[in-house]
């Protein structure tokens, strides 16, 4: 325990110093463009913190990044490198949205009935990957990796196609009735109640680790034999597991959907689910490490836009600076963790 | 040692989560030191590169042109590459919080963030690229594209020894239609029995579509196409370069893309309505455009495009054909055509 505790703690460092050595290389290519560091670190700050608006927006971005990256730690516990919260992202919106279009009901019972839809449909397309790694032993991170291109191109079709607003000629439904829309907080501002979902979801979190299905989760993690003698049924909580995972992620397109654009797009995803898995990576797969990285995240996020919009720094130099940051936090995983692929490789074997 | 380590980490995550605010607290200055003077503050964005060689890089120029004839009244800033839903709304209404004045959201896509964010910022002035949805302090910018697609039918007609042309567009939305039609009165007047061949991709941004359209139509004997597309352009332009035929550009001057084979092209000035949309901001009138009039259109007739330097490397147009091709121009210049009546 104390060991695993000692190994927390160095990841924490870790997370740290790599965030800071991604931030001092960003620091050399912006002077490389023309441009002085500190004054565009300051901007990214000031342009995240400065204004109502903005710190909004920080909460706006900080619900789906949190809540994915929450999701996605799920499966990392127990070593399945789920890949494809975007793409369960993506499923829970249609799934939603389209119960909210179609179905005809009193909001009172509507609303919750579009949530059920998004955890069912985006749990169910991650059972999917579930499934083949259970039944066919196929690998998680491809298929998971190709569900998210179908989903996404589903989207496509959809909003191109059966689920085009009719009012209009761009890519999206039309809106969800007004009644079953989440609230902003403050008129004027984009915030939303979806922050108090976020922080539902976190406890929920913080308890599914102290319960014996928490407890069983981890287990798998530590190997495939270890669950076997444990007594755990290996399968089903894989199972169980991707449902979770997804389930979470389908929470999130749910809320982005409801509080923010009313109605499914193109590319509404983003680039939600990529920022997410780093999240939870660099989160070290703790609830309260997840919290504090998808702060973090949301302030590159949000600041590096106003960075990009009040400075003279190029607009891909932002991007430089978050690929900096995800290459810094694989690596240091890769590194941390051999010994963990090490012992994957095995299960592998084992089975 | 467990609450140590805990301690240890929250204090450190603490600190950094400190940072920030401090930061915010020196950033304030940065936003005083902008109000300094009574310059209006202008915004664009761009939902790609400023030098697209096309729809963005069209409107970066015209804008940035503007802004240096303007330097004393005007400051101002561009950010590119806003094409993400999640992106769009926050941009706009970032810059109307932070007291820009003018904001130029250049595209469709723009359309219904850009009115939201209207609605929010009653004191700032909105500007759509293309579309149809506007609010008192908004107006859209458009291309009345049938002036500059006549002259690319005569052009085409006249460099074509094959007798068939073609035209190329990506979504038949109604100012291709118009340009289309455009190009086919003006080839007519040229040539009264050429062959037109007019292919949509139905999406702005199928290069590939649109390099399949083209060599299609090459291999059936057209010899000049013009394309009124954006992102569907650079197919149809790499689909003459391999054919080794003539192509006509749209919006930004394409010869880079195919020296030998880009004959010429539509270079649009959105200056030509930007001048005239400050100007009635200044004055007020802005406010009180009527419906049909909030749409600013750039035409020939009003210098918002012109053909770049034909260049004919295969030696097709003779010296009268030129002439007829500037005639062309000038009577286009007077607004001496008569269109049909849209739709």
């Amino acid at each position: 325990m104390k060991l695993d505790l000692q190994k927390t703690g160095n990841k924490a460092a870790g997370a740290v110093a790599m965030v800071a050595a991604a931030l001092l290389v960003g620091a050399v290519l912006v002077m490389i463009s023309g441009n002085n560091p500190l004054e565009a670190y300051s901007t990214l700050l000031s342009g995240a913190f400065s204004s109502k608006q903005r710190v909004s927006e920080l909460f706006v971005k900080l619900v789906p990044v949190m809540i994915m990256g929450l999701g996605i730690s799920v499966a990392y516990r127990a070593q399945l490198w789920n890949i494809g919260a975007e793409g369960q992202f993506i499923i829970g919106s249609i799934a939603a949205t389209a119960v909210g279009l179609y179905v005809k009901l009193p909001p009172v019972l509507l609303a919750p009935l579009t949530l059920l839809a998004a955890i069912a449909a985006a749990g169910g397309w991650a059972l999917l990957a579930g499934f083949l790694k259970v039944r066919f032993h196929a690998n998680e991170v491809i298929t998971t990796l190709m569900l998210n291109y179908i989903a996404d191109y589903f989207l496509d079709f959809l909003v191109y196609g059966p689920m085009m607003d009719p009012a209009g000629q761009l890519p999206q439904s039309a809106m969800v009735p007004e009644g079953i829309q989440i609230k902003a907080i403050f008129s004027g501002l984009r915030v939303h109640y979806g922050l108090a979902i976020m922080v539902v979801v976190f406890i929920l979190t913080v308890l599914l680790w102290r319960s014996t299905l928490g407890y069983r989760i981890n287990l798998i993690g530590q190997g495939e034999r270890v669950s076997t003698y444990a007594g755990v049924n290996v399968k089903r909580t894989i199972l169980l597991t991707m449902f979770i995972s997804g389930a979470v992620a389908g929470v999130a397109g749910w809320i982005e959907t409801f509080g923010l654009q009313y109605r499914i797009m193109e590319n509404m995803a983003g680039s939600y689910g990529n920022i997410a898995t780093v999240v939870a990576l660099l989160g070290a797969l703790h609830p309260c490490g997840i919290a504090v990285a998808s702060f973090f995240f949301s302030i590159l996020l949000v600041g590096g836009a106003s960075m990009q919009r009040m400075t003279n720094v190029p607009y891909s130099i932002v991007d430089v600076i978050q690929g900096l940051i995800i290459i810094f936090v694989i690596a240091g995983i890769v590194g941390q963790g051999r010994k963990t692929v090490k012992r994957a490789g095995r299960i592998g074997k084992d089975a | 040692m467990r609450k140590n380590l805990k301690a240890r980490i929250a204090l450190l995550l603490g600190i950094l989560m400190l940072l920030p605010m401090l930061y915010a607290c020196g950033g304030k200055t940065a936003s005083d030191e902008a109000g300094e003077s009574k310059k209006l503050k202008v915004a664009l964005v761009l939902p790609g590169k400023k030098d697209d060689v096309s729809f963005n890089q069209a409107m970066y120029e015209g804008v940035s042109a503007y802004a240096a004839a303007h330097t004393d009244t005007v400051d101002l800033k561009i950010v590119e590459n806003v094409y993400e839903v999640a992106d769009i709304e926050p941009a706009l209404s970032d810059f109307a919080d932070q007291g820009y004045d003018v904001i130029f959201g250049h595209g469709f896509q723009f359309m219904e963030p850009l009115v939201n964010v209207a609605d929010k910022f009653p004191e700032s002035y909105f500007l759509l690229g293309t579309g149809y949805m506007f609010r008192k302090n908004s107006a859209i910018y458009d291309v009345a594209l049938e002036s500059g697609g006549y002259l690319m039918g005569v052009i085409a007609a006249l460099a074509s020894e094959t007798g068939k042309i073609g035209v190329i567009g990506g979504a038949d939305a109604s100012e291709m239609v118009r340009g289309h039609a455009g190009y086919r009165m003006g080839a007519e007047s040229v040539n009264p029995n050429i062959e037109i061949q007019e292919i949509y991709t139905g999406d702005w941004n199928d290069t590939a579509a649109a390099y399949e359209a083209a060599v299609g139509m090459y291999d059936s004997g057209v010899d000049v196409i013009w394309h009124s597309g954006d992102g569907i352009g650079l197919g149809v332009v790499q689909a003459a370069v391999d054919k080794d035929k003539y192509v006509l550009g749209n919006v930004q001057d394409q010869k880079s893309l195919g020296e030998k084979n880009v004959l010429s092209g539509i270079q649009y000035h959105w200056e030509a309505v930007i001048d005239q949309i400050f100007k009635d901001i200044a004055s007020g009138a802005f406010l009180n455009l009527e419906d049909d009039a909030r749409i600013y259109w750039i035409t020939i007739a009003n210098g918002g495009m012109e053909y770049t330097p034909i260049n004919d490397t295969k030696g097709k147009l003779t010296q009268d054909e030129l002439k007829t091709i500037e005639e062309a121009y000038q009577k286009l210049k007077n607004d001496e055509i008569t269109w049909p009546a849209w739709n």
